[in-house]
């Protein structure tokens, strides 16, 4: 197993509130993070992220729990003892420092020798393609340099782990994508862990090894890009990331182990309508008899002239709106249970038409595999990574 | 002029400065020159201007009798800067740290006092300060911790110590400003980059907010080096400053030609002060 950079236990977090009560930030939060991986804290403002970001870095003392970097326990210790460094959401260059003097700040302050110091800035800059920049003052630089220049200042110190607090905010939508791919890149260049906190779904999606999703103080689900977004076990993380088709229904029965489209999982059967039963990956802890949640993705649909139908799961309907977007075109149909389903077909031929019309009688199908059926309760509870 | 004014749209800006601008022509900058004027004139035998060039007024200023009252000014004015700075600056720290609703209260706090008049509140130190009938030494001596009165009136502790008083929020004001400007962050950075508190404030607060610092010095020299009333109330007629003795020369003497030219002498040591001030600025902007 690879060495654990970051380790959570149990940590939360309270802050005294407005009104004299108190505010639960971040509730019992258990993590592993593994040395050189790129793990993203995901989810809405306020969800607790950006505090979980600020305790590694000490900036903010866990009110329980305990942290360890590196595999020491970090307790009470200051910031500036911690074998982490932060890029700052607004990049906190120090505005009377040339780019030299910021980026060499972190070693000054270790006393590291001159002749060093020159070097490691030099190598520091050249990492972050911002050679020649050293006597320039931050604010001569846009925004896109600065947040390079502050990647440089935390990465020059060789840090154990790199603390980032939605760092790619303040960019505008091209570079951003730009800098995303580039941050992924340096990161397995460097090989150092990096918990990187954003709102922002699709950059954690491109950019991570794994994705933590919080919301309320609570880490709902731990997983890769593909987990999260195929398997959510919860509503939220399902809403959050992407679009998702919900039905509800009752368990009839759980299949331990079966195998389904050369995948192993437990599979629920869900009764969703009269005499309608849906296949479903099973979240853990779903037992017979209980409400559940079946979700599934819009893009996962195929929709069906007639009763002809391939996949496992079926459902018939009727077509109610249909919205053409280019590249894809978007239906909603109304199935016999009631619910409405979103439903998006890649237009990969050229036509002038779309293949169905408002009204239209059709059958949905979609795998069972990417759907996937969890309890609503399930948000209460905490994920174990 | 409504259509020239559209013209040239660069023009509005002056007609919103117009009446602040003109205010401070006819009643700042003539009377000025007007003093400039009568600091080169001859004293009229029975007091008035003589109109003539005439030098000489300046020379008198160096008199050692008058520039020691100058570097004396200079003196009580420089100690009253530091040791508003030594308060002033943790003071506004505290303030500037404090919750925004918090930094309200203790703002209104500090200008609470100066809504009592200044010669109000410098004569309620004398009543403090007098060498045999103030009531620190009276206190002091009936408690028969001392047996002689403290030396607290009539002297630069007394003319500084009221100083200090009068001129305090005015180098709070700044600091404050300028420490509640400082971006937060910037301090955790430091300290994510293994600076310690001491440094932390060496390496970041200090630079960032000397501005601050220096226009509250500025704010607080200035007049602490023209006062007069604190000196003639504190000073107890033994203890003078250099706006005592203009003070003098205009109301006592007669003499405005050589008071307009120890006014001249000392509103060059202002501008001095503040063109430093301005290129400290410049050079921590740039």
């Amino acid at each position: 197993m690879a060495k654990v950079a970051v380790e959570l236990r149990n940590v939360s977090k309270l802050f005294p509130g407005p009104g004299g009560e108190e505010v639960l930030a971040v509730d019992r939060i258990q993590l592993n993070i593994p040395d050189g991986e790129f793990f993203s804290l995901l989810g809405p403002s306020g969800c607790g992220k950006t505090t979980t970001l600020r305790m590694i870095g000490g900036f903010e003392m866990p009110t329980e729990g305990e942290i360890y970097i590196d595999g020491q326990f970090q307790g009470y210790t200051p910031a500036y003892r911690r074998p982490v460094n932060t890029v700052f959401q607004n990049y906190a260059l120090f505005p009377h420092m040339t780019i030299y003097e910021n980026v060499a700040f972190g070693l000054e302050m270790q006393k590291v020798p001159k002749e060093e110091t020159e070097r490691r800035v030099a190598e520091a800059l050249e990492l972050v393609q911002m050679t020649g920049m050293e006597s320039r003052k931050p604010d001569q630089l846009s925004g896109g340099q600065q947040q390079r220049i502050a990647l440089a200042r935390a990465l020059i110190n060789h840090p154990k782990v790199l603390l980032l607090d939605e760092p790619l905010g303040a960019l505008d939508f091209k570079l951003r994508k730009a800098m995303q791919f580039e941050l992924k890149e340096l990161q397995e260049r460097v090989g150092i862990t990096f918990v990187y906190v954003t709102h922002d779904q699709e950059e954690a999606l491109t950019m991570s090894d794994r994705i933590g999703v919080m919301n309320e103080g609570l880490l709902l689900q731990v997983g890769s890009a593909q987990e999260i977004y195929e398997a959510p076990e919860s509503r939220f993380v399902a809403d959050f990331i992407g679009e998702t088709n919900y039905l509800e229904g009752q368990v009839a029965e759980v299949r331990e182990n079966a195998v389904i489209d050369d995948y192993q999982a437990d599979v629920a059967e869900v009764v969703v309508g009269p005499g309608e039963r849906i296949l479903a990956i099973s979240s853990p802890g779903i037992h017979p008899g209980q409400q559940v949640t079946v979700a599934f993705r819009p893009e996962k649909v195929r929709i069906n002239a007639g009763a002809r139908a391939q996949e496992a799961n079926r459902c018939p309907g009727k077509v109610t709106d249909v919205v053409y977007v280019g590249s894809l075109t978007s239906y909603q149909v109304r199935l016999s249970t009631g619910t409405d389903v979103m439903v998006r077909q890649q237009n990969t031929r050229a036509t002038f038409d779309t293949a169905f019309h408002p009204g239209d009688e059709v059958t949905l199908s979609w795998p069972v595999v990417g759907c996937q059926a969890f309890s609503e309760d399930r948000q209460g509870e905490e994920a174990v990574a | 002029m409504i259509t020239a004014l559209r013209k040239r749209p660069e023009l509005q800006g002056w007609l919103f400065a117009f009446p602040a601008a003109a205010f401070l022509l006819v009643f700042f900058l003539v009377p000025f020159f007007i003093v400039v004027g009568y600091s080169f004139a001859e004293r009229g035998t029975y007091g008035g201007v003589v109109w003539s060039f005439n030098p000489g007024n300046y020379a008198r200023v160096f008199d050692p009798l008058y520039f020691n009252t100058f570097l004396r000014s200079v003196y009580i004015a420089g100690a009253t800067t530091v040791i508003c700075f030594l308060l002033g600056y943790p003071l506004a720290y505290f303030i500037a740290m404090r919750s925004p609703e918090r930094r309200n209260t203790l703002l209104l706090a500090l200008m609470i006092p100066f809504w009592t008049n200044f010669l109000i509140r410098t004569y309620a130190w004398l009543t403090l300060l007098r060498t045999n009938t103030g009531l620190i030494n009276v206190t002091l001596l009936n408690l028969g911790l001392i047996s002689e009165p403290l030396p607290l009136f009539g002297n630069d502790f007394a003319i500084i110590l009221g100083l200090v008083y009068g001129w305090l929020p005015d180098m709070v004001l700044p600091c404050f400003a300028a420490i509640t400007r400082l971006d937060r962050s910037l301090l955790e950075a430091a300290s994510d980059l293994y600076a310690r508190g001491s440094q932390v404030f060496t390496r970041v607060v200090w630079p960032l907010t000397l501005p601050g610092v220096v226009a509250g010095s500025i704010l607080v020299f200035i007049p602490s080096l023209g006062a007069f009333i604190t000196p003639a109330l504190l000073g107890g007629g033994r203890s003078l400053m250099i706006g005592n003795v203009i003070n003098n020369q205009f109301l006592a003497a007669h003499d405005w030609p050589f008071g307009a030219a120890l006014s001249t002498g000392m509103i060059s040591i202002m501008l001095v002060i503040t063109l430093i001030y301005f290129r400290t600025v410049r050079e921590e902007a740039s």
